[in-house]
């Protein structure tokens, strides 16, 4: 590494604001347009006008909650699923420990636009149609999720658990106060993008749902631009509502993100 | 999955086949000790196999048993309401695969596929080079384009709507160059060209973080031996950093190809598939014939999902050579 002049540091930080307004031109035109765009798309000045309009034509408040209730119980459900799961694959003496990683990974083959044909007559059938829990119900587990913990039990060292188990402590208290702790980082990497693609979902929410109170934010607010008295204003105003929870968390642990990667494999 | 895990040879003390137990002198302690060991293998694996229950119980609900049924409704008719009735073979294949306009979508996919993976890498290489330089204030640049990885797609494709808009940025920039403005999204010629390149915007904070990271774990003292050798910079990214990530290069290759398969958001916000079917991929297309307005036919639309399955089987098994590779320079 050698010290940079101060030009070429000039330099440097302006190309990497033009390139970082290139890349994040449809967020900075979100954000810009829900404050500022009238009725005829013209720039005016800076309001909340928007914002109310969008709420007003839109139960947004109550699909915000939705897309919250759809988050916490999908990552919930993919993270317990998946700690229980590459426990078992890793700690419990199972004599092919791959082959049940196999089938978890065999899921990921299985592309969910093929899926959603059946899974949609299944939750027509059992009723759930409009429902909240038919948003969530098939997403609970995922085969990704139980890979990133496996790897991460993997690196525990076996002779450790032994020991443990011969000072008497169970399953449970061994994960609970030993393993989890030490694969914190998996932890936090793994619900942050459970919780993001939670969060994003959008073609089976569209499906499953068809009355404004039960859809999702993500869908909501596709809906606005057919609203009355919406412009492209109040539909920038609902995306900006739609992406500042998710934009916030990826924002601020954007370490763990690059976590992700190396718990992957890719070095 | 080619790796062979440690835990069973480290747990083989605890197995009851133990070949060294064996070896020991056959005192009555030992023999003992050595049910126990395996009495609690044995209820090791009893809790173990309750732990796989609701992992496995939901993906075979949701996931393996819908498999099936697509593949059976794939081979029955559809009814008049759209739903599936009669046995009918592989009749739906051949209603799909003699469409003429079945073989236009499928091109189309694939381009699409081909130009948002080349898209990224090309675009995610140059980005990814700039934001593992050494300079004053580089982590925020990176913090702030790698956080684009959490917008939603839909809510992406809105702003884009508003950007490709008549009145929007775009036309507003070529009104200031004196050209005409481009109906983006409403042009034939157009609206595949915009879908593609929004599709290669949503993936691009993963591709970031994927590139970042792999180009921060070269060896520096290989770059520093090339610059001492007076090699310039173009030509170290060129011919020695690239051919050095190129398995994460890869990667993203494969992932991004799966994805843009997958892609239906953007499409069916900013095009509905159009305008005529000019932005139809398979995947919007198994949207239409399933859900799609009075053409309910869930037959075709299996088949079509079936299409799609082999398609993502495929690339999917090639990620998997990746994802467990640790990679050594």
């Amino acid at each position: 590494m050698f010290r940079r002049s101060k030009a070429s540091q000039v330099f440097m930080v302006a190309l990497g604001i033009i390139l970082a307004a290139i890349v994040l031109l449809p967020v900075l035109y979100i954000f810009i347009g829900a404050f500022t765009f009238n009725a005829s798309g013209v720039v005016s000045r800076p309001t909340l006008g928007n914002f109310t309009a969008a709420a007003s034509s839109m139960p947004l408040v109550r699909q915000v909650g939705n897309s919250i209730i759809v988050t916490v119980c999908q990552t919930v459900g993919q993270i317990v699923t998946a700690i229980l799961a590459a426990y078992a694959i890793v700690f419990c003496n199972f004599k092919r420990p791959q082959l049940w990683m196999m089938i978890f990974l065999l899921s990921l083959m299985i592309p969910g636009e093929t899926t959603i044909l059946s899974n949609y007559l299944n939750v027509t059938n059992w009723g759930l149609i409009d429902t909240i829990p038919a948003i969530f119900l098939p997403y609970l587990v995922q085969g990704f999720t139980v890979f990133l913990f496996r790897q991460a039990f993997r690196s525990f060292p076996s002779e450790l658990r032994d020991a443990c188990a011969i000072d008497g402590a169970g399953h449970f208290r061994f994960m609970f106060h030993i393993l989890l702790p030490i694969t914190k980082s998996t932890i936090i990497a793994a619900t942050i993008n459970s919780a993001v693609s939670a969060w994003n979902g959008y073609f089976w929410p569209l499906l499953v749902t068809n009355s404004p109170e039960t859809r999702t934010i993500q869908v909501g607010i596709t809906q606005l631009s057919g609203a009355e008295s919406s412009h492209m204003g109040v539909v920038l105003a609902g995306s900006a509502i739609a992406i500042i929870p998710t934009l916030i968390l990826t924002l601020t642990f954007n370490k763990s993100l690059r976590g992700m990667t190396v718990a992957g494999g890719l070095k | 999955m080619t790796h062979t895990d440690h835990n069973q040879k480290e747990g083989a003390g605890t197995l009851s086949t133990n070949q060294q137990a064996s070896a020991d002198p056959p005192a009555r302690d030992n023999r003992a000790s050595k049910k126990n060991r395996s009495s609690a293998a044995t209820r090791n694996r009893a809790i173990g196999a309750l732990m796989l229950v609701p992992g496995l119980g939901l993906l075979t609900i949701f996931s393996f048993i819908p498999l099936v049924s697509v593949i059976i409704m794939s081979m029955q008719g559809t009814d008049l309401f759209g739903s599936p009735s009669g046995f009918i073979g592989l009749e739906n294949y051949v209603t799909v695969f003699t469409d003429p306009s079945f073989y236009s979508v499928l091109v189309r996919t694939v381009v699409y596929a081909v130009a948002v993976v080349f898209g990224r890498l090309v675009i995610g290489i140059l980005l990814a080079i700039f934001l593992t330089r050494q300079f004053g204030g580089n982590k925020i640049f990176r913090t702030l384009m790698t956080s684009t990885v959490s917008v939603s797609v839909a809510a992406a494709s809105l702003g884009f709507l508003a950007i490709f808009s008549p009145t929007g940025i775009m036309n507003e920039a070529l009104g200031k160059f004196g050209l005409k403005p481009i109906g983006w999204l409403t042009d034939p010629r157009w609206a595949f060209p915009t879908i593609t390149m929004v599709t290669i915007w949503t993936g691009l904070g993963f591709t970031l973080i994927l590139l970042c990271a792999a180009i921060e774990a070269v060896d520096p003292e290989i770059i520093e031996a090339a610059r001492l050798d007076g090699a310039n910079e173009a030509r170290i990214q060129w011919s020695m950093v690239l051919p050095l990530i190129s398995p994460t290069l890869f990667y993203i290759a494969v992932t991004a190809c799966i994805e843009t398969l997958q892609a239906f958001a953007q499409i069916n916000i900013m095009t509905k598939g159009g305008p005529g079917q000019a932005t139809t991929t398979i995947t919007y297309n198994i949207y239409t014939a399933a859900f799609g307005a009075g053409s309910a036919n869930f037959g075709i639309a299996s088949a079509l999902g079936i299409v799609l399955f082999v398609f993502v089987f495929i690339l999917t098994l090639i990620q998997f050579k990746f994802m467990d590779k640790k990679v050594s320079y």
